[in-house]
C-alpha cells in the first residue's frame, strides 16, 4: 500500500530497503557528541512511500493515502479531525510542544521556529502573521486609549 | 573558539524510527540525555600515593533519554512507544538541538520503559525512559 508524505520526513538509510533508499535525500548536520558533519537522509515532501505500514503513516498525521488499499486500512476521520491530526504532527515534527505556541501554529500564525546564531529563537512567520500583529497592535493601542 | 551561546530548550525534537521514517514524539516537557560516561578501574597500589589513582579503561557507558510529557495512551507517541515495553526491539531514537546548526544524534534503544503519574494539580504525564547501547551515531 502507499502514502504521501506531506513534509519532508526524516529516516534511516540503513534501515530501508534498496528502492526505498533511492526515494531519500540528503541534508548535511552536526554531530550533536562530534560536532562532525552527518548526512542525514529524509523523504522530501510529497514522497510517494510503497510500504506494508504506509496506513501507520497516515495515522499518524505525517501523509495522505496514496492508494485504495491504504485509505481503506487507516483510521477513519472526518476531514476536520484530519486537519487537526496533520497541524498536531506537523507541530510536534518542529519541535512545537508550548501550548500557547501550538495555538499561534494552528491558527496559521506561526510557521515554526527560526534558531538564530545567538542561541535564541524566533518565530517563522506563518500565513496569518501579518493580520495577527495587526489585531495585537490595534488591541495594545485600544487599551493605551482607554487608560 | 567561539563565544559561548545559551541556546533555548524550545524547539528540540525527539522522534522515533518506526517501520521506514522517524516520527516525531509529541507533548514532550523535558528530555534528558544523561549519564555518558567515560568508565575508570582503580589502580591503588599497596605502595601508591595517599589519593586513589584511577585510569580510564578504554570504555564508555552510554547514556540514557529520559523524556516526559502530557500522556494519551492512543496517540501515536504513545501508540508507537508503549508495545517496546513487552516485545522490546532495537530502536532508533532521533533528538535533533535547537542550536543554530543543529546538532543531532541518533541513539539505538534497547531497553524501554514508561510511567504514568496523576496528581490532583497537574494534568496525566508520562515518563519515558531509554536504554541506550553503544555510540550515537
Amino acid at each position: 500500500m502507499k502514502c504521501k508524505f506531506l513534509n519532508d520526513t526524516d529516516t534511516e538509510h540503513g534501515l530501508l530497503s534498496p528502492n526505498h533508499q533511492e526515494l531519500t535525500k540528503t541534508r548535511v548536520r552536526k554531530h550533536a557528541v562530534t560536532l562532525l558533519d552527518r548526512v542525514e537522509h529524509f523523504f522530501p515532501a510529497g514522497t510517494i512511500l510503497d510500504h506494508p505500514h504506509a496506513y501507520k503513516f497516515v495515522n499518524f498525521g505525517m501523509a495522505t493515502p496514496a492508494d485504495d488499499e491504504c485509505a481503506a486500512a487507516c483510521t477513519p476521520l472526518t476531514p476536520s479531525q484530519r486537519a487537526a491530526l496533520e497541524t498536531d504532527y506537523r507541530a510536534a515534527s518542529l519541535g512545537i510542544h508550548d501550548a500557547e505556541d501550538l495555538k499561534l501554529f494552528g491558527a496559521g500564525v506561526i510557521a515554526g521556529y527560526e534558531k538564530l546564531p545567538n542561541g535564541q529563537t524566533a518565530y517563522l512567520p506563518g500565513p496569518n502573521w501579518e493580520k495577527w500583529n495587526a489585531e495585537q497592535k490595534a488591541a495594545k493601542a485600544k487599551t493605551d486609549s482607554e487608560l | 573558539m567561539t563565544a559561548l551561546v545559551k541556546n533555548k530548550s524550545r524547539g528540540i525534537v525527539v522522534a522515533q524510527f518506526v517501520s521506514a521514517a522517524y516520527v516525531a514524539m509529541a507533548g514532550l516537557t523535558s528530555v534528558d540525555v544523561s549519564g555518558e560516561k567515560s568508565k575508570t578501574a582503580e589502580t591503588v597500589t599497596l605502595d601508591g600515593p595517599v589519593y586513589e589513582t584511577k585510569d580510564p579503561t578504554g570504555y564508555a557507558t552510554p547514556p540514557s533519554l529520559k523524556l516526559s510529557g502530557f500522556y494519551d495512551p492512543a496517540h501515536a507517541t504513545y501508540t508507537n512507544f508503549a508495545p517496546l515495553i513487552g516485545a522490546p526491539t532495537t530502536t532508533n531514537f532521533k533528538v535533533t538541538y535547537t542550536d543554530a546548526a543543529p546538532t543531532s544524534a541518533v541513539y539505538s534503544g534497547v531497553g524501554f520503559g514508561l510511567g504514568k503519574k496523576a496528581s490532583p494539580d497537574k494534568m496525566l504525564m508520562a515518563d519515558i525512559e531509554i536504554e541506550v547501547s553503544g555510540a550515537p551515531s
